[in-house]
């Protein structure tokens, strides 16, 4: 099984004897490029050509965050999948209005829904005041069906989301994980921080499964393209969000896994500390690889898998093979 | 399709075993990546036969292995197993055709070194007729707009296709 490598330290990474070579403060250490999918980089990593040619030839996806966790870019290794025939059908269910929305329309409704499962996760745990929210997010859903452009769709789901998140202080009810309301660049308080550093974590995985099938991530449908950056892993997000990122940081923060300490305030707001996002990581991993069992496919499959099945169920509607339907939590 | 699509030796090996298959791979939608048998496969003929000259690419299609035997050219297709050994026969064969075309003889050989099994390949001029109505076959099916739906089949179950039809 391939698996993903995350670099907190400083230092250089090479290509050495045909594999990964990774130098720290004296310490050296080879990585097998044959076990790698994808490189997570939080140090500060000196890297040359010869490197990156190395990735493309491995096809390794590179990901590179600031030292306050904000996601800096990827290095996308030349396409090594690609289907002129599936972008041109991309293509065209972005430029008909009609398909684009109703393609829109099902990453809202898988969001929602996953959201929607989330807080009747918590409820059935005796939570009783999120019937309240659950069922404002539902009145709000209902006009989806009856909109007919992206960017009143994107309010929606933006108030949804809205109440969503304010249910949070709800489940977390610990002070000093408070909500209060959503702040971004920077975030205002350690949850918004932690949401904000799991999102992008998302993000960034979906991208690498996206480098994995015949997709082209600049063309998304809900999140707006302009062809320079990367949308489709955005919108792909959407439905994982709640139940990978969220549920994630409601665990940790009730097991107290996370303390205050974990968090500083610097010039540009509320920063995780590196040890703190490796316990992120570790546990984000735990989940990804978490097998459940999917019907059609036959046995388990893992949370990263069915992100890529995900994927193909797009190129399927994309193909008019059928008609794509968001993944929607059972538990 | 305004043009003919190429028929390729892996789409020829598809079509026999799975039409489907054959038909996402003239669209370029190549299987999942990370499908174990795919790596296993890949693995095989790169650690095997280090000494001949390996993926020569020749009119359009990729010989997996080359060799010069007592005067005559000798190509081989490497197999992980002999699952669908008519198929890679039928492959070989279409690939001698090309060859043959060109005015190169050749003899082929099926290698399967993981069962320690090779097979010899010759192209007979039924061969020849049976490759050309194949293509033909093949071409037709291939300019249809959208593939056939999936089945379950024997060869499902190793497929590097299987999330893909079955999502």
């Amino acid at each position: 099984m391939k698996r993903p490598i995350y670099i907190f330290s400083d230092g250089v990474l090479r290509r050495k004897n045909n594999t990964l070579y990774f130098e720290s403060e004296g310490v050296q250490k080879f990585i097998p490029v044959e076990n790698t999918s994808e490189i997570y980089i939080f140090g500060e990593v000196e890297l040359n050509k010869r490197f990156l040619e190395f990735l493309t030839q491995s096809e390794i996806i590179l990901h590179f965050f600031n030292r306050y966790g904000y996601y800096v870019g990827s290095f996308y290794p030349r396409e090594y999948l690609n289907s002129g025939y599936m972008i041109l059908k991309q293509a065209e269910h972005y430029l008909d209005t009609q398909k684009r929305l109703s393609l829109a329309r099902t990453f809202v409704e898988g969001g929602y829904k996953n959201m929607r499962q989330v807080l009747k996760y918590y409820q059935s745990r005796g939570i009783d005041e999120l019937e309240r929210y659950i069922q404002q997010m539902e009145n709000l859903f209902g006009s989806v069906s009856n909109i007919n452009d992206i960017n009143s769709l994107m309010a929606i789901e933006g108030n949804i989301r809205q109440t969503y998140y304010s249910a949070f202080d709800l489940i977390i009810d610990k002070d000093d994980f408070k909500f209060e309301k959503r702040s971004k660049r920077p975030p205002k308080n350690a949850l918004n921080t932690l949401i904000s550093f799991g999102n992008s974590m998302m993000y960034t995985i979906v991208l690498s499964e996206i480098y994995r099938t015949h997709l082209d991530p600049r063309i998304g449908y809900l999140h707006a393209t302009n062809f320079r950056r990367f949308t489709l892993n955005l919108d792909v997000a959407e439905i994982f969000k709640p139940i990978i990122v969220d549920r994630l940081i409601f665990s940790i923060i009730s097991k107290n896994m996370l303390k205050p300490e974990h968090f500083e305030q610097d010039l540009e707001g509320i920063v995780i500390r590196d040890d703190a996002k490796k316990l992120f990581i570790d546990e984000l991993e735990q989940r990804l690889s978490t097998t459940i069992s999917v019907k059609n496919i036959g046995n388990y499959v893992s949370y990263r898998q069915l992100i890529r099945i995900e994927l193909y169920k797009i190129e399927k509607h994309l193909m008019g093979e059928k008609e794509y339907q968001p993944y929607v939590t059972q538990w | 399709m305004e043009k003919t699509i190429d028929v390729k030796g892996s789409i020829l090996q598809a079509y026999i075993v799975c039409k489907r298959q054959a038909w996402l791979l003239s669209r370029n939608i190549g299987p999942s990546p990370d499908n174990p048998f795919l790596e296993i496969g890949k693995l095989i003929s790169q650690e095997y036969y280090k000494h001949d000259k390996k993926e020569v690419y020749f009119d359009g299609v990729v010989l997996d292995l080359i060799r010069q035997e007592n005067e005559v050219l000798l190509v081989g297709e490497i197999k992980k197993s002999s699952r669908a050994k008519s198929a890679a026969i039928l492959q070989l064969k279409f690939y001698l055709y090309k060859l043959f075309k060109n005015n190169i003889n050749a003899h082929g050989k099926l290698l399967i070194p993981e069962e320690k099994k090779t097979f010899d390949v010759q192209l007979s001029f039924d061969d020849i007729t049976e490759i050309e109505n194949l293509i033909e076959e093949i071409s037709l099916f291939l300019s249809s707009p959208s593939p056939p739906q999936p089945q379950k089949i024997k060869a499902c179950s190793k497929c590097s296709y299987k999330e893909f039809c079955w999502a």
